[in-house]
């Protein structure tokens, strides 16, 4: 049982909880006041400025599975196994550009299924809204699992105390803030992550030097320091295609390119990409001198923190405590509010009441859909599947077959809707295959290669012709129902 | 050795990504303090 090496007792770590806890719940009260509306509930009112913007999509794509699977990631697959998880910055990069597209083509869009719904039709908006969402559940319960996981490795807190506990503060601060909740905790919360990490990193070689882990690695475990590593470099293109889907589909990132003010989408994004790029190199050092030190390794996820607990004590352990709950925090309140606007915008308002409900009743829907998720987070976390590498990349082939239909709906005007439709449904399906008959870090590479072929090729040969105006015009009002 | 990532690479990567880490928070708090004088961070 991990509980058997925790360093911190119980005491301790449910005192770091409850601080926690009020710290955000009190922000998220105070800054809730300027979310009465559905734009400020959704959106922080359209009028998010370049630090909070940028921070806000640090903290968030720093989620614990950075924290916690880069590590894990250097320990299994050496030096490229760090660089791969770093890649991910590229899908923050090739996203700014796109983030002022979104911005200026969808002035009052809420979600990123909506654009698709507006792009390509009912049938492709069903199959987004299915990959959003399954992709959206599977993110929470790895970072569910996570918090459990490190409650119980470094406190000694049931997994499942820790768990729950985690996603009711999430869910509580969100509830009551709303976006401007989330984006106003994550600036704190990227702060602390990002020192947290380099100082745990700093106080590591204090005691031991790379040249020294290097030398280590390279007698006892030398295909980690290996340049030529195959599954390792099969590893970097799945982690960076996997990023880019991630990025490009997810309606977490959508909603701050439409939460952003004008001009600052762009700008907010490629700096985030910057500031992020570090943060799994100095993680996936810890996992590299981790093996260098040859840990006696219980769970390959947990060795960040159980390093970092092995050198440094009690105050590594508090420190890795503080900076992945910030980052478990930041990323599952950004998952739950944008998830929630899936389910409320798209789910609820579009596809059950066919448009018919107005802004505070979509509002008041929010709140209860937060719960909801909160809910079904909460239940899917109870049995602790897998490690947090497969939960995740279970979800690669399906956000890789969105690559491009993402993209050639946003900057193609003849891409066609039918070829859109099947190349998400064939991407997702022989990604699947491959994951499971081949290998994980297969996954995403192939969803996303066949996705690309169905789309280029089904456009060329049935060219669309799409109407940019199509996605800013206000939709025609549905039929009212008469009587209320 | 060939076909290794020889040590002086790995410790620059780590150092720069320390060097990249220590500047981010910088320039987000000069950002922040920026947006706050100009009275609309949000």
């Amino acid at each position: 049982m991990d509980s058997q090496i925790a360093i911190l007792s119980p005491t301790t770590g449910w005192i770091l909880i409850a601080g926690f806890a009020v710290l955000w719940l009190a922000l998220g009260l105070w800054w809730g006041r300027k979310g009465a509306s559905l734009d400020g509930f959704m959106l922080a009112n359209r009028n998010v400025g370049l630090a909070l913007g940028a921070a806000t999509a640090v903290a968030t794509w720093v989620t614990s599975n950075t924290t916690m699977l880069a590590p894990q990631l250097a320990l299994e697959m050496g030096v490229w196994g760090m660089l791969s998880y770093s890649t991910a910055a590229i899908g923050l990069l090739l996203f700014a550009p796109m983030a002022k597209r979104i911005r200026a083509l969808m002035p009052t869009g809420y979600t990123s299924a909506e654009f698709v719904r507006l792009r390509f039709g009912r049938p492709a908006w069903v199959v987004f809204l299915i990959i959003s969402l399954f992709y959206a559940m599977t993110w929470l319960v790895s970072m569910g699992m996570a918090g459990g996981l490190l409650l119980e490795a470094l406190a000694g807190i049931p997994y499942h105390w820790g768990m729950s506990v985690i996603l009711a503060v999430c869910v509580g601060y969100t509830v009551v803030g709303g976006l401007h909740a989330v984006i106003g905790t994550d600036f704190i919360q990227s702060l602390i992550v990002i020192l947290g990490v380099a100082v745990v990193v700093i106080a590591v070689l204090t005691q031991i030097d790379v040249a020294s882990v290097h030398e280590s690695l390279a007698t006892s475990r030398p295909a980690l320091v290996t340049v030529l590593f195959p599954a390792a470099l099969m590893g970097v293109f799945n982690g960076l295609l996997f990023g880019l889907g991630e990025i490009f589909h997810s309606n977490v990132w959508w909603s701050r390119a439409l939460a952003m003010r004008e001009g600052v989408g762009q700008r907010a994004y490629t700096l985030a990409a910057l500031i992020w790029l570090p943060i799994p190199i100095l993680a996936g050092f810890l996992g590299l001198a981790a093996a260098g030190l040859d840990l006696p390794i219980v769970r390959p996820d947990m060795v960040g923190p159980l390093l970092a607990a092995k050198l440094l004590g009690g105050v590594g352990a508090v420190l890795v405590f503080v900076a992945v709950f910030a980052s478990l925090a930041s990323s599952i309140d950004s998952l739950l509010a944008a998830t929630s606007d899936l389910v409320v915008h798209d789910l609820v308002h579009g596809m059950l009441l066919r448009g018919r409900s107005d802004d505070q009743r979509q509002r008041r829907h929010a709140a209860w859909a937060l719960v909801g998720l909160g809910l079904l987070t909460w239940l899917l976390c109870l049995p602790k599947l897998g490690t947090l590498a497969t939960v995740l990349f279970f979800a690669g082939p399906l956000v890789g077959s969105t690559i491009w239909p993402i993209l050639a709906g946003l900057y193609w005007r003849r891409a066609n809707s039918r070829a859109v439709l099947w190349a998400m449904i064939s991407g997702s399906l022989v990604g699947l295959a491959c994951y499971v008959f081949v290998g994980w870090y297969t996954g995403a590479l192939v969803g996303t290669t066949v996705s690309m072929l169905v789309v280029v090729l089904g456009s060329v040969l049935a060219p669309g012709d799409f109407d940019w105006a199509k996605l800013s015009q206000p939709e025609p009002a549905p039929a009212q129902e008469t009587g209320s | 050795m060939s076909g290794v990532f020889s040590p002086t690479l790995l410790s620059a990567l780590v150092y720069a990504a320390l060097g990249a880490s220590g500047l981010g928070v910088t320039v987000l708090i000069v950002l922040l303090v920026r947006d706050l004088k100009n009275g609309n961070p949000w």
